[in-house]
């Protein structure tokens, strides 16, 4: 059946009892009308909003929300989010106290990240990017303790905010190439000769169609194949890599079509079938109307959605424009979740809040940010409310109403360490830390040795790290490769040699000049200086400890530092053949400190520093006040602000409530009633 | 199993001054009660969270394991300074105060506990350890919340109570409550029977709206709750029981408190914060065992005066245990299995579960040998006849009380 889009548009519009264009008695919002359509599509709802919205029509409202979404932060990020991945997969390398003082330090980003997170929220001019947002992070449910990487879920959440009310298509193929999500549903374990199927059943199940909704397990089979090679890179600076030789190329038959597929066919196979939908309408529906979605409305939005090619912006105001948002019944049914609770509070009635608590609350409450307990995302609904939240929603709330004094905050400081220095004169080689990874003997008398030189430099060009792999076999016999993944496309983009990936190797031997003469100069020299070297970078290895796959039961021998180090001089001798001797130089300059991500304590300083007192400090210097777009001085100034001619108590309760509460029995002290009513069982709904 | 009186007893009686301050002889715990099994009343369990992660191998010491010297040159305790249990195993010298639970029987120490690929991530393994599941199983409900679903163990007044800490294992449905310094109790129970005045108007909209109808029954259950703990707290003189002046001791106090107030409580949690001991081990290390053993000790006197203590069982657990070899900084990193302290009037004294290898350990962390959820389904079936059910496979209950 083949229906002109528009037509069919138009058509499930008047099934849904859409109001049209030009209608003459379209209604207008009251005081609880606009609550209620501002505390669904945003955090609470204060009185300067809902006096600005009473007397517009429902879809003169609904379309100054929609249009107000936006695609980036107000708040400025923390500033490591921007910068190069710290080095996740080489830190090892400096010892298990360097390591450990790493990774505590991404807990205290994440910490930071969610501090940064509620500042946003309350401070955002269009609350429904951060609700869906916070919706899809639910919805895609990717805890930091399963990826431990706080750059690749800063990335995440950056990527869900940028399409929040995008296209789903894009979200449902982005969220494949997400790093965090393959390292947390294990597709990094997804390999051709071993399919791992977890990200598979996950995708299908929880992110496209909804448990066993028009998939089976063979699809699952067939899928989690399409997915493997789908993984990262610890070491570089890309995140998600295609690994060709752990991805099964054949052919595939899933949801009933067959082919070569990869991750990237999936979001069309899936979104193709009559049964995809459904799944992520009821859950919008959940989200937006109430907990129970009618499954005919459901119906009609999906075929509204489909027509409209999965762009949610048109399915968001279906939603907010249908008679279900707006009945009398869907009033009230929904319970608030931490987040909503604590960040819609304080900007209904406009308070400055001590951050830190708040991050507190949220997670004593069940919700911090960046940790949902599974991928299944939080609880829903009436889930929510326990004896034991009762008291911590109460405990939150009483401090929160009892805050009026705070100060305002200052401009949110940036730090602005870590820039990257380019070197000081051309022919010069500037490493900020070499990191040394393998260092083996192999059974048949060769030796190995891995190094990542970090934080690079080299002619007016800077990137993250350059691994450098090189290999003996006898006194002549050397074989050298470099990995350019991070210095792509401009590195060695006419290599001679050796081409696998990313890597790039040959086997220096004397009169090789000239076939590094097609090379461009500075590919050229950056490689002499390299060879002619590799010496010192090996000595800045000293002491680092160093992986061998002996530990793991192979045949082959840890090879020590100093063996490493005549090693490094062979290559360099038998290298400097091929160019003569080398006119570059190396400087060593240590890396900033936040750039190894070590909380900005030099390696050299760790031993110094009582840890404890340090990670004291880095969570203080977190907490500070975060203030609403709007804020009230008082109680009275924000029940002045609240627009109507109700009397009273009230005008409180249609600005407060989605369902009304008794009144509260503590005499005429306005103040003492509006806290009371905020602390009353009704308060939690919406 | 050899249980003896040893040397090492009267050099710690000479680090503690002497005879005025005599310890009851370490001997052989009493196994068996003489007149059979003890009187109790509703079971109790108090769980202690040791946060950070305790080092187990200086806590219940190998003390003729060559290995044990080898690791740990620096931060190794000398057998001659180790609290004797037999002659394999010292005790760190700080837990002097667990001597007279000891001696009682009244103390087991079950060693090896951990669980399969273990987590060394503090949060993902006491996530791990609070929700009575695997490496990978993941899961915000605690393991206590998921044990008394639709069970009824016992009359009470709630299921459990936080008294430190996050709500860890009390996680989730069940009428579990929050009593942690901070929390205001009294004040949100006014708060609470405030918006239940009696004679306060009908709510409309009950009945008709269900989430509505969930939050106005959970906020009674809250009250109800809260007014049965406040009102038996100012029914019930308090006696002056002897309690370290620390963060535990106080936290020990409150919930001794609470059961001579007839407070009936199935399970209560504490919390000691301090275990994650990276660098400058020794001296912090001896201060967190000493707070805890005298605290835990100070616990059992008041509970003895009360006539509680064989209703009482009292665990420690902690996320993960610490590295067997030592670091540069005289500290220790993140580790895995660990032994666990289970005491009480009704405990099986001794020594159970079984010492790790120092010879096959894997990732340079010890393997476990016996799995931490045995010791929650123990728990479970002891306290209250419940089948939990969480240690993977066959692996059987451990057996923890005297029954």
């Amino acid at each position: 059946m083949h229906w002109h889009k528009t037509a069919l548009i138009c058509a499930l519009a008047f099934g849904l009892s859409l109001p049209t264009a030009g209608a003459a008695q379209a209604p207008v919002l009251s005081v609880d009308d606009a609550r209620h359509l501002l505390a669904r599509t945003g955090f609470g709802a204060a009185p300067h909003e809902i006096a600005t919205m009473v007397g517009q029509t429902r879809a003169d409202a609904i379309d100054a929300i929609l249009g107000g979404i936006r695609t980036q932060p107000v708040t400025p990020m923390p500033p490591w989010v921007d910068r190069w991945p710290y080095p996740y997969g080489e830190i090892h390398a400096l010892g298990p106290t360097a390591e450990e003082l790493f990774f505590t330090n991404r807990w205290l980003d994440m910490a930071e990240l969610q501090h940064w997170w509620l500042t946003e929220m309350l401070a955002t001019p269009s609350p429904l990017t951060d609700r869906l947002t916070l919706f899809w992070h639910d919805h895609f449910a990717t805890a930091f303790e399963g990826v431990e990487h706080a750059h690749w879920m800063a990335d995440q959440h950056l990527f869900l905010r940028q399409n929040a009310a995008g296209n789903y298509a894009d979200l449902a193929a982005g969220i494949l190439n997400d790093a965090a999500v393959r390292v947390y549903l294990t597709n990094t374990e997804n390999h051709r000769d071993a399919p791992n199927e977890n990200l598979a059943r996950e995708y299908l199940e929880l992110f496209m169609l909804g448990e066993g909704r028009g998939y089976d397990q063979a699809d699952i089979a067939q899928t989690a194949r399409a997915l493997t090679g789908h993984s990262v890179d610890w070491a570089g600076a890309s995140g998600a890599v295609f690994d060709p030789d752990a991805h099964d190329p054949g052919e595939k038959t899933i949801l009933g079509q067959s082919g070569a597929f990869t991750a990237r066919d999936l979001p069309s196979l899936v979104m193709t079938r009559p049964e995809f939908g459904p799944h992520i309408v009821a859950a919008l529906w959940r989200e937006f109307i109430s907990p129970t979605p009618d499954p005919v409305a459901v119906t009609q939005l999906v075929a509204l959605w489909r027509a409209a090619d999965w762009e949610l912006r048109p399915l968001l105001r279906a939603l907010f424009l249908s008679d279900a948002f707006w009945a009398p019944e869907a009033r009230g049914q929904l319970v608030k979740d931490p987040v909503d609770l604590l960040v819609g509070t304080a900007r209904t009635f406009g308070i400055v809040v001590p951050l830190s608590d708040m991050v507190w609350a949220s997670e004593d409450l069940g919700q911090a940010l960046f940790f949902p307990p599974n991928v299944g995302g939080w609880p829903e609904g009436v889930g929510w409310i326990t004896d034991a939240t009762v008291r911590a929603r109460t405990t939150a709330l009483t401090a929160m109403m009892a805050l009026d004094d705070m100060p305002l905050p200052g401009p949110f400081d940036r730090d602005t360490g870590g820039t990257i220095t380019a070197p000081q004169k051309p022919g010069t080689l500037r490493v900020g830390q070499v990191f040394a990874l393998e260092a083996e003997r192999f059974d048949d008398g060769g030796a190995g040795l891995l190094v990542h030189l970090f934080d690079v430099g080299f002619a007016g060009q800077t990137w993250r790290s350059l691994p450098v792999w090189f290999e003996i076999w006898d006194d002549d016999a050397v074989y050298i490769a470099l990995n350019r993944s991070d210095c792509a496309p401009d590195c060695f983009a006419g290599w001679p040699f050796d081409i696998d990936g990313d890597w790039i190797g040959y086997e220096p031997r004397r009169g090789l000049g000239r076939n590094f003469a097609r090379l461009p100069r500075a590919d050229r020299l950056l490689l002499e200086t390299l060879v002619g070297h590799l010496p010192q970078l090996v000595a800045q290895t000293r002491g680092q400890v160093v992986w061998t796959e002996t530990a793991e039961g192979d045949a082959h021998e840890p090879l020590g530092y100093r063996a490493a180090r005549r090693m490094a001089r062979a290559v360099s001798e038998i290298g400097s053949d091929a160019f003569g001797a080398t006119t570059g130089a190396v400087i060593f300059e240590p890396s900033h400190a936040d750039l190894l991500g070590l909380g900005g304590i030099a390696p050299d300083r760790i031993g110094q520093l009582d840890l404890d007192e340090y990670y004291d400090d880095r969570e203080a210097a977190m907490d500070r006040p975060a203030a609403p777009a709007r804020v009230y001085p008082d109680l009275d100034a924000w029940f002045d602000a609240l627009p109507g001619d109700r009397p009273g108590l009230a005008k409180v309760q249609a600005a407060l409530l989605a369902v009304p509460a008794p009144k509260p029995l503590i005499g005429s002290d306005r103040a003492a009633q509006i806290r009371a009513l905020v602390l009353s069982p009704e308060f939690q709904l919406y | 199993m050899t249980l003896s009186l040893t040397p090492s007893r009267r050099r710690m009686l000479g680090i503690l001054g002497g005879a005025a301050l005599a310890l009851p002889s370490l001997a052989a715990p009493r196994f068996v009660t003489a007149a059979g099994a003890p009187a109790r009343g509703p079971n109790v369990l108090v769980l202690v969270e040791l946060a950070g992660g305790n080092d187990g191998l200086n806590t219940v010491i190998p003390i003729r394991d060559p290995r044990y010297r080898a690791l740990r040159p620096g931060i190794g305790i000398p057998s001659s300074r180790t609290l004797t249990v037999d002659r394999d195993t010292g005790l760190h010298p700080s837990l002097g105060a667990f001597a007279k639970l000891w001696q009682a029987g009244d103390l087991q120490i079950v060693e090896g506990v951990g669980y399969p690929n273990p987590n060394r991530s503090h949060f993902r393994s006491i996530e791990i350890w609070n929700a009575g599941g695997g490496a990978d199983d993941a899961g915000a409900r605690g393991w206590v919340s998921h044990a008394f679903d639709g069970k009824d163990p016992q009359p009470r007044d709630l299921d459990g109570l936080v008294l430190g800490g996050d709500m860890g294992p009390l996680r989730g449905p069940g009428r579990f409550s929050a009593m942690r310094d901070g929390d205001s109790f009294a004040d949100v129970q006014d708060q609470l029977a405030q918006l239940q005045d009696p004679g306060h108007p009908v709510r409309p909209q009950a009945g008709t709206n269900a989430a509505l109808d969930h939050v106005l029954r959970s906020y009674d259950s809250a009250r109800v709750t809260g007014d049965t703990i406040l009102s038996r707290l100012d029914r019930s003189p308090a006696r002056r029981l002897r309690f370290p002046d620390t963060d535990l001791g106080q936290q020990l106090r409150t919930a001794a408190r609470l059961l001579e107030a007839g407070v009936s409580v199935p399970v209560m949690k504490v919390v000691q914060h301090g275990y994650d001991t990276h660098e400058a081990q020794p001296l912090q290390h001896a201060d967190l065992l000493s707070d805890l053993s005298e605290a835990l000790n100070a616990f059992a006197d008041a509970l003895q005066t009360i006539g509680l203590w064989n209703a009482v069982t009292v665990v420690t657990y902690s996320e993960f245990g610490r590295t067997p070899h030592e670091n540069a900084s005289g500290g220790t990193d993140h580790g895995t299995a660990a032994p666990l302290f289970v005491a009480g009037g009704s405990v099986a004294g001794g020594l159970g579960g079984a010492r790790p290898s120092l010879e096959a350990m894997k990732d340079g962390a010890l393997v476990h040998t016996t799995d931490y959820r045995q010791v929650y389904d123990g728990l479970l079936r002891d306290l209250w006849g419940i089948t939990g059910g969480f240690a993977p496979g066959a692996a059987p209950p451990l057996r923890l009380l005297k029954v």
